[in-house]
């Protein structure tokens, strides 16, 4: 075989490399680029537990209050809004949260009930937050700041294209009024009869033409409550404690707070409770 | 040369093999804005999987004694349910439960009434395909017979087209019907007019003070029967999470603890656990003008009666059951109200979707041998 024939052969095997190359490039499907991969390096995973008092909640729990064991069918919460102050700073910081199946960049959904003990998997609770910062730079906050809602454009957007967890329907009330901010579903049958008790927290006071039309503007009561925490260095979990939420009122002789009525007296008892330092602490 | 014929021959080999073209993607007959049902990877939607399992659905020599098909209790005309208050299999067994529609069933992220465990149509087909006790389809024992009616010229056609080769087996046959029912989706509702496509005229004004009635706290409905599918959990491209579906109304409270006939207890029959006793899925409501009779056993004969059964907050002593769900507690409709809500409900009906071509039986369905 002289150099000629030797040169042409590694051109065939050159050329046939390529092709089979394109081949192999145009016929299978890409991978699939993971787009959180980045942030995932660093984030910080900040684990939610609920308790009353020193009791902790968990899947099926039950808690005593005003003298009644009540079981706890559901618990859910939005955030959003995320902003953390650094050390010696004065500014707040917006932080995004990694996207999965209970967040949006700018949205998560804790989310404990019934049922969530038989397949212990993230389909069906959900009680951390995935925060989209590094554990280096999360040391050096000393202060977090976030929304227990929706924010508005979200809120009363269309359902249909939300991303999980904007478009849970249990969390929907409609376009009208947007979601569910934060739903607390108990039961008791301690009672002579057996009670269910419910607090469904999201925006009211909405004008639209109808539960399928969006408000252009802000709802007469948004009920958008900001929560503010110091963080001391060693903390790790956020604690919720429906007993401080439930402070007051007597859930065994008075209706829901469902915002479906004027004379919901305890809805502002809860306001209140939201509202006074202590419902969600660092542990 | 040698070389070179090999690598031409390996290049036309690959070129060949590796970009063979499958049959034709599925082309989803869904608005603009609604997400996809998710699809199995092993049984990917075409449009000649579809076909055949159209041919299937409605073909008689399916069952062992060629006397039913699919749509003998699956009916196009009632969103593919039976207007029967259970249906009968192929030799007269009697089915317990109604029959339910098939309607964006594509969605569900469980499939029949009661059952956690089956997440797609190819598993839950098995049972009215090959299930012994009710028989239905009855083709358990006569499956050489059954696939010995489909080696005729159409059929081998239909299966060729789908699959690649001639043959006729079941798990060509079950990933077929799985992919027709897949395809049955409904969107085109007043309803949907009025909500996502923003026609304001779509819907009288006595079904959009039902509509408000709906959305309302007062009423709960859309605690169960929420989302685009009006059930509860949806499976789809843009949500993954199953959430839990299953409820007790109070339709029955036979022993003051919440107990449901034995016959049919429920998915408490699945996961052996108390607490399921006489839960079942919120079905969707799309259509649901078509599908009566309504609940599990199909005791409740009209709209009116289940708008009467809720308002009561459930039925006899099951409205006092310890297991019913918080969100059946009763309300009281004028009767202005209650027409209202049912002009909503019937405000659901989507009449193309019950009318459509694809949906129906094939005007000259492929040749059987009998």
């Amino acid at each position: 075989m002289n150099s000629r024939q030797q040169l042409t052969r590694y051109k065939l095997w050159f050329l046939t490399a390529i092709f089979v190359l394109c081949v192999i490039a145009g016929c299978t499907q890409n991978t699939p680029v993971d787009a959180n991969a980045e942030a995932r390096l660093a984030s910080i995973k900040v684990p939610i537990d609920l308790h009353y008092g020193e009791t902790a909640l968990a899947c099926n729990a039950f808690f005593k209050h005003g003298g009644y064991e009540w079981a706890l069918n559901r618990f859910a919460l939005f955030i959003s809004d995320v902003e953390v102050k650094l050390s010696e700073q004065v500014d707040w910081r917006p932080l995004a949260l990694l996207e999965n199946q209970w967040q949006t960049p700018k949205t998560a959904l804790i989310w404990v009930g019934q049922g969530c003990d038989r397949e212990p998997t993230s389909n069906n609770y959900n009680q951390q937050l995935l925060l989209g910062i590094s554990p280096q730079a999360w040391r050096n906050v000393s202060a977090i700041r976030f929304s227990m809602a929706v924010p508005f454009q979200e809120n009363h957007a269309n359902p249909l294209t939300q991303p999980s967890p904007l478009n849970i329907s249990e969390m929907f009330w409609s376009w009208r009024f947007g979601h569910k901010f934060l739903r607390l579903d108990l039961t008791t049958d301690a009672l002579d009869e057996r009670k269910n008790w419910s607090y469904h927290l999201g925006s009211v006071g909405c004008q639209s033409p109808s539960s399928m039309r969006s408000p252009e503007q802000e709802c007469a009561m948004p009920n958008r409550f900001t929560v503010v925490l110091t963080k001391p260095l060693a903390s790790t979990s956020l604690a919720i404690d429906l007993k401080h939420l439930l402070r007051d009122v007597d859930i065994a002789q008075t209706p829901s707070c469902m915002f479906q009525r004027d004379a919901e007296t305890s809805c502002r008892i809860l306001a209140d409770n939201i509202n006074t330092p202590g419902l969600m602490t660092w542990q | 040369m040698a070389i070179s014929r090999i690598l031409l021959i390996t290049l036309a080999a690959l070129f060949v093999g590796a970009c063979s073209q499958p049959p034709t993607p599925y082309a989803w007959q869904i608005p603009e804005g609604f997400p996809t049902p998710n699809v199995p990877v092993s049984n990917p939607m075409t449009e000649e999987s579809v076909a055949l399992g159209r041919a299937l659905f409605f073909e008689p020599a399916l069952s062992g004694n060629g006397a039913v098909s699919c749509s003998t209790c699956h009916m196009p005309a009632h969103a593919f349910s039976e207007p029967r208050t259970h249906s009968h299999g192929s030799t007269g067994d009697k089915v317990r439960r109604n029959a339910m529609a098939l309607v964006n069933v594509g969605y569900n992220g469980t499939l029949t009434w009661a059952h956690n465990g089956f997440t797609t149509i190819e598993q839950q087909l098995m049972v009215p395909l090959f299930g012994e006790h009710p028989v239905e389809m009855g083709i358990t024992g006569n499956e050489e017979a059954i696939l010995a009616r489909f080696k005729t010229d159409d059929y081998r056609q239909l299966f060729a087209a789908a699959y690649g080769d001639e043959a006729a087996t079941f798990d060509r046959v079950v990933k077929a019907l799985a992919s027709f029912v897949r395809s049955l989706t409904s969107f085109n509702s007043p309803f949907d007019d009025y909500a996502y496509r923003q026609q304001d005229d779509a819907m009288s004004e006595s079904a959009l003070r039902g509509m408000e009635l709906f959305f309302s706290e007062r009423l709960e409905c859309f605690h169960c029967h929420g989302g685009f599918n009006f059930t509860q959990s949806s499976k789809h491209a843009f949500q993954q999470l199953d959430l839990q579906p299953f409820h007790n109304t109070g339709l029955y409270n036979l022993d003051g603890e919440g107990a449901y006939p034995q016959e049919d207890t429920g998915l408490v029959e699945i996961t052996l656990n108390a607490a399921d006793m006489g839960k079942f899925r919120a079905p969707t409501l799309r259509n649901i003008e078509l599908s009566a009779p309504y609940m599990h056993d199909g005791s409740l004969p009209s709209l009116d009666a289940v708008i009467a059964f809720y308002a009561a907050g459930g039925r006899g002593e099951g409205i006092n059951s310890p297991l019913k769900s918080p969100f059946v507690s009763g309300f009281t409709l004028t009767a202005e109200e209650h027409q209202d809500l049912k002009q909503f409900l019937l405000s659901l009906t989507d009449e193309e979707f019950v009318q459509k071509r694809e949906n129906n039986a094939p005007t000259l369905p492929p040749k059987v041998a009998l």
